[in-house]
């Protein structure tokens, strides 16, 4: 199974791999500067697990679980310390 | 110079930029700025002198890219390329980069550069480059990206000469960046825009073309198409895949981008990892799951205890004030029509609105600060969840939070909504929000009528619960339509939520203060206007035809407003209303808070003047149906509160409706759907009520 964003839990980082799906909502991710090779870190989630916040380039940004199992991550689960 | 008139400089940046501050510290123009994403969805203008020319300043919404897919976003690249007659062919574009956030802001700055407008870059937040432990050589920015930069703290005032000098400048001797990174996509814009152009007798943008071809799908597609005519679309089609050699144009373009990005970047800029310090902590505490809901619940709760709590001392003071003035008139001026009209018409109409100034002053300081301090981008996060269940995003949280200050720019700030139904279910579901114009009304009645209990040592009270009740009511109906809009009528996928959550930052008080000095200016304004013309007519209603000889109460229902409300009364008194409140509500139907005004104006001119020092509160207290029962029952005020809670009384909510659905259908079926909500609010209420206390 494809690891995606979705998947990550507060505190561990990934790199984005690419996406399920190349859509426009793909294309403003990656305007946002969600493109491969990019490393992102999981800042923590809303009450009921959804939406979730995330540290990319410097800055945060939410999205609901569904926007980000559109995120690939790449596969080597690097654990924050 | 531009021989047409002034030059035009448009404004550009991401949201969140301080662009909206740049353009009020420029122009010195009014206008809402704000912490949370995509507030300003018109553009305002402003006028300001550069060196010696005058010029036109356009304030144009926040973007990330020039990418559109909706009509709001296009609105960026029509402005550049001279499609609006209010704005002109701008001169120059100054384009604000958050000096601590440079990669995502210079996507923008990258596209804006291949324009061919000259370009001004202004580095705001530059003040806050040292706590993050950043340095940026600006200089070498500027030869990286061939134009002007100029670091800026705009609330500090720094470096806004040196940015104004930089302007003039440009205004002179500007030339166009040369700079480009997919020559070859230009080229075939280029050559299509021209086949096209003449073939339709249009004119068509090479960058519209470019921007149909990057956003497959996109609005400059569809407008494009809708234009030219269906066979442009497989043009389109096949110029792309030929441009992109099987790959996909638009992530080729944020490839390229971004590997530019990160070469100017990794050149100009340097970070020291660094504790983010009070930030971190304040984050984490107001978005821990349980935490942070905690505190947003106690937030909410805050706002509406100080409402009441805070306000109620001066209140009182403008309470005594407007009764002084009515007492110095009444001793002063001889008994007779004039002194009636300035004592019962004018001076009680207006004051009893004037004196809900406090309340609104202390609720519009506090969404004021939580939208500039960044916590309003924390409270959509907390509430998605609970918003998709009757199916809008966080998107709609925004203009539904913004309608409890007023329905108008909650309706307006629907625009930043891409999805049309999830647009309109929130523009059906903006009205119900508990407005400012509503707090007056509710104020009034359950201090009228709600017993001043208090529990836990004085700390919470009766009256703020009753009005915290009222505010969840209205929460309720917005909610309720929405779901009924979303899940019943328009079914389809959710919008989608995807937001920059804006660091914190601590509001300025000239900022908060001249926001709220615009908000308190329309509140006065409209208390000025239409509700003196309204207390006006009701007086000159109630005052005429004179019958002289007669007691006041039965020259009052001898009044053309008598009249008139006697015949309609039967219809609302299921309500347990008489014919003076039925007057009332009748004359709010054009503003809410006008029915204060009435009650305060026909109350008046029913009592003697042995009590005129009496205030509206006690007079509604005593007031009686014919048979001597009391017409203001505790089941019959709450179930008036309904109808207000509920009712669409307000003409500008109907105005911005149509202007911003385009259609009659939507304001039409809102006033029928929300008035007939009212009475039967109101009805359950009265009923239940009164059989329960029996």
């Amino acid at each position: 199974m494809l690891r995606t964003l979705a998947m990550l839990a507060p505190g561990q980082t990934g790199v984005v791999s690419g996406y399920a799906q190349i859509d426009e909502f793909a294309h403003r991710l990656m305007q946002l500067g969600f493109l491969e090779g990019t490393s992102l870190v999981v800042l923590r989630r809303a009450p009921a697990g959804d939406p979730m916040e995330v540290e990319i380039m410097g800055y945060s940004v939410s999205l609901r679980r569904d926007e980000a199992a559109a995120i690939l991550i790449a596969e080597s689960p690097a654990t924050a310390a | 110079m531009n021989a047409a008139g002034p030059a035009v400089i448009v404004t550009l940046g991401n949201p969140n930029t301080g662009k909206s501050t740049l353009f009020n510290a420029l122009t010195g123009l009014d206008q809402k700025v704000s912490n949370f994403p995509g507030v300003t969805v018109e553009h305002v203008l402003g006028r300001t002198w550069i060196g010696d020319a005058q010029v036109v300043l356009v304030d144009l919404p926040g973007t990330y890219s020039l990418s559109a897919h909706s009509p709001d976003e296009l609105v960026a690249v029509d402005a550049l390329l001279g499609r609006f007659n209010d704005v002109g062919t701008p001169r120059l574009v100054l384009l604000t980069v958050d000096a601590t956030n440079l990669r995502r802001n210079l996507f923008l700055a990258c596209q804006i550069l291949e324009l061919g407008v000259p370009v001004v870059i202004a580095l705001t937040m530059s003040d806050m480059l040292a706590a993050r432990g950043i340095t940026i050589d600006t200089e070498a920015l500027s030869t990286q990206l061939g134009c002007p930069v100029v670091p800026v703290a705009t609330t500090r005032g720094d470096g806004l000469e040196l940015l104004k000098a930089t302007l003039a400048e440009q205004l002179q001797y500007s030339k166009p960046s040369a700079y480009l990174l997919n020559p070859a996509l230009r080229e075939a814009s280029a050559a299509l825009a021209a086949e096209v152009s003449t073939a339709h007798a249009g004119t068509i943008h090479p960058i519209e073309i470019e921007r149909a071809l990057l956003d497959a799908g996109g609005y400059a597609e569809q407008r494009l198409v809708t234009q030219l005519g269906q066979g442009l679309a497989p043009t389109l089609l096949a110029l792309r895949s030929q441009l992109g050699q099987g790959r996909d144009l638009a992530t080729i373009e944020a490839r390229d981008r971004y590997g530019w990005i990160n070469r100017v970047v990794s050149a100009v800029e340097q970070r020291e990892a660094q504790p983010r310090g009070w930030r971190d902590t304040v984050d984490h505490m107001i978005n821990h799951p349980l935490l942070g809901s905690l505190i947003f619940v106690l937030a909410m709760a805050a706002v509406f205890q100080s409402v009441f709590a805070w306000a109620t001392p001066l209140m009182d003071t403008i309470d005594a004030g407007v009764n002084g003035l009515s007492a110095i008139v009444t001793a002063t001026l001889p008994p007779g029509l004039l002194t009636s009209f300035i004592v019962d018409g004018v001076i009680a109409g207006v004051g009893s609105v004037v004196i809900f100034l406090p309340q609104i002053l202390i609720l519009f300081a506090f969404i004021i600060f939580l939208e500039d301090s960044g916590y309003m981008s924390r409270a959509a996060f907390l509430v998605d969840r609970l918003m998709r269940w009757c199916g809008l995003s966080g998107q709609s949280f925004i203009p539904m939070l913004s309608s409890f200050a007023c329905a108008v720019p909650g309706i307006m700030g629907t625009r930043v909504i891409a999805n049309r139904r999830d647009r309109l279910a929130t523009i059906m579901a903006a009205p119900f929000m508990t407005c400012s114009a509503r707090l007056p009304v509710y104020a009034l009645l359950i201090s009228a009528f709600v017993p001043a209990k208090t529990y836990a040592g004085g700390l919470i009270n009766l009256h703020g619960l009753i009005l915290l009740a009222f505010y969840l009511l209205g929460l309720f109906g917005a909610v309720g339509t929405a779901f009924l809009l979303k899940r019943v009528f328009f079914k389809g996928p959710t919008a989608r939520f995807l937001m920059e959550m804006p660091p914190y930052r601590w509001p300025s008080s000239r900022s908060v203060l001249s926001k709220l000095y615009a908000r308190i200016k329309i509140f006065l304004r409209r208390a000025g206007t239409v509700i003196f013309v309204v207390a006006l007519v009701v007086w000159i209603t109630a005052s005429f035809p004179r019958t002289p000889g007669q007691d006041r109460t039965a020259s009052l229902e001898a009044s053309y407003l008598g009249q008139m409300s006697h015949g309609i009364a039967p219809a609302f008194a299921p309500l347990g209303w008489d014919w003076k409140v039925t007057a009332a509500v009748l004359a709010s139907f054009p503003a809410r808070e006008v029915v204060i005004a009435v009650l305060g104006t026909l109350y008046a001119v029913e009592t003697s003047a042995a009590d005129a020092d009496r205030t509206l509160i006690t007079r509604l207290r005593t007031a009686t149906h014919p048979n001597g029962s009391l017409v203001f029952s505790l089941p019959m005020a709450l179930g008036l509160m309904v109808f207000f809670a509920f009712c669409l009384q307000c003409s500008s909510t109907v105005a911005v409706m149509w202007r911003e659905t385009q259609s009659w259908r939507w304001p039409l079926l809102a006033w029928i759907y929300m008035t007939a909500l009212g009475y039967g609010g109101a009805f359950v209420c009265y009923r239940v009520g009164t059989a329960l206390a029996s």
